[in-house]
């Protein structure tokens, strides 16, 4: 993790479509520029993916752990 | 495997899918009154014109419509691919629309003209559907492959039903060899069971799991449920056209109960892992439907059987309760329950994600209204055990009283539907952001 950049994890794991969608573009509300939001998910959201784009966010998945990396794209 | 931004996935928009979703109960709400109105010629044998004509008022109009609503929604939204054209979609669902009744009243009057012509569009139909349905399952995320390669196999085994269904109109008409009841069945197998069924049992492993949240468990059989099923129908349904005996039968009866009691053993596995406890329609619906699947299986054996257990004088009774528990009971039932999520997320995901995170949307839960569905499901059910009963007893007013109740539960089946689609939603009230988030 780089130096003053914070995790906000979110346990999604457990919920009913569109719950998880609705709880982290809750979250991502608050989210300063160098915080990331790392989620927990059951399976893939893709369709929260262009909804995050929409808002400004870029994001990671990783297959194995099922783990959603949400953060605010730095400038190029 | 890591998925960077941007996004590939897409999700068709509501006016695609939910004409598929809300025309699909009329082809239920057809069946029902086909049957309702049938007369005792119905136990004589299942191919008189007017089972046929209700058979794929059910498989073609109802099924087999709100399966390809649910292919262009799933395929993107959920295997990751696309759909060749928006366009093109809504095109094949006019085609559909306009094809499928016409040719349902060809088979009711048994006009030849009209059933060809008609049996041609429904072909086209097909046709333009699997243009836009092949690249919408081809995505390339590993953790869908089950579903992927079940709805794969079921579009390949949509291809032979539909050619060889074409090819019996086309005898009908010019002769070139006849229809015999093996040949019908075979067709009737590897619709019901490679088509309808293979989709069924790969959704389910999908849906089942993600409706349910069952986290722990995963699927141990569907390749083996796959493998089995595929073989059974494309290799069973061609052993049927050669009209086998009476130990054939009950060898391909069985090769075709296999595949899905695995994949029923799957299913309540899963059911008995999930943590939501509390069943809504689309868990009471694959419970259920799982019973009537269990009866059809026994009832399959019974048919295969033949004498002296079916009156030869009235063998379609038991073989027209075993396709109404096995298309009505399993497949439509599963349709039902899952109906009732598939259009309440699409509406939510169409009218209510721009909102969400920005002040207070409405959940599923609020979208639709699970009693409803509840009634309507029962309703279904009721009427489709009642008219096995009264088909396999061979009473005529109990037949009719269930179709004529199937009748009333795809009507409000349909209004329902479109009250989700068409009606305001009261957004529920803020939830506190911070539940579950740890820093």
């Amino acid at each position: 993790m780089l130096t003053g950049m914070t995790d906000i994890q979110l346990d999604n794991r457990g919920l009913q479509p569109p719950e998880p969608m609705v709880r982290i573009l809750e979250a991502i509300r608050g989210l300063a520029p160098a915080d990331r939001l790392v989620v927990l998910m059951d399976r893939e959201p893709i369709l929260l993916y262009p909804e995050l784009e929409r808002r400004g966010f870029a994001w990671a998945y990783v297959d194995d752990d099922r783990t959603l990396t949400v953060f605010k794209p730095g400038p190029a | 495997m890591i998925r960077l931004s941007p996004a590939t996935a897409s999700s068709p928009p509501l006016n695609l899918v939910a004409p598929f979703l809300l025309a699909a109960p009329l082809g239920l709400l057809a069946a029902g009154l086909l049957l309702a109105t049938t007369d005792a010629s119905a136990f004589a044998a299942i191919n008189v014109p007017r089972n046929v004509a209700a058979t794929h008022a059910a498989i073609i109009g109802g099924l087999t419509t709100g399966i390809m609503g649910a292919v262009y929604q799933l395929g993107p939204a959920v295997l990751g691919g696309r759909l060749v054209s928006h366009t093109l979609a809504r095109i094949q669902f006019a085609f559909h629309a306009v094809s499928v009744p016409l040719f349902v009243w060809a088979l009711l009057e048994r006009n030849l003209t009209f059933m060809s012509a008609a049996a041609m569009a429904v072909l086209v139909s097909f046709v333009l559907f699997l243009v836009n349905a092949v690249p919408a399952i081809g995505g390339l995320r590993k953790a869908n492959a089950v579903m992927r390669a079940y709805v794969g196999v079921a579009l390949g085994m949509l291809v032979v039903t539909g050619s060889l269904g074409i090819t019996w109109v086309g005898t009908l008409q010019h002769l070139w060899f006849p229809v015999t009841m093996g040949r019908l069945a075979g067709h009737a197998h590897m619709g019901l069971l490679g088509w309808l069924g293979l989709t069924v049992m790969g959704v389910s492993y999908q849906l089942v799991p993600m409706f349910n949240v069952v986290q722990k468990r995963q699927a141990r059989l569907a390749w083996w449920a796959l493998a089995v099923t595929s073989i059974a129908a494309l290799g069973g349904g061609l052993a049927l056209m050669t009209d086998p005996g009476r130990e054939g039968r009950l060898v391909i009866a069985a090769a075709m109960a296999a595949g899905p009691a695995l994949w029923a053993m799957d299913i309540l596995r899963l059911l008995a892992a999930r943590s939501r406890r509390t069943l809504d329609v689309q868990g009471r619906a694959t419970f259920v439907s799982l019973g009537f699947l269990g009866v059809a299986m026994v009832l399959g054996m019974v048919v295969a059987f033949g004498k002296p257990l079916l009156d030869p004088g009235q063998a379609g009774r038991w073989q027209l309760a075993y396709g109404i528990c096995g298309i009505g009971g399993w497949v439509g039932l599963t349709f039902v329950g899952n109906s009732f999520k598939i259009v309440p997320f699409l509406v939510w995901y169409h009218r209510y994600r721009f909102l969400a995170g920005r002040g207070p949307v409405p959940m599923i839960s609020d979208v639709y209204n699970d009693r409803v569905a509840n009634i309507v499901l029962t309703a279904y059910a009721v009427a489709l055990a009642v008219m096995a009963l009264g088909a396999g007893l061979g009473e005529l007013s109990v037949l009719r009283g269930g179709a004529g109740l199937l009748a009333v539960a795809a009507t409000a089946h349909a209004g329902s539907l479109a009250h989700i689609v068409f009606a305001p939603h009261a957004a529920a009230t803020a939830r506190p952001v911070g539940r579950g988030v740890l820093r």
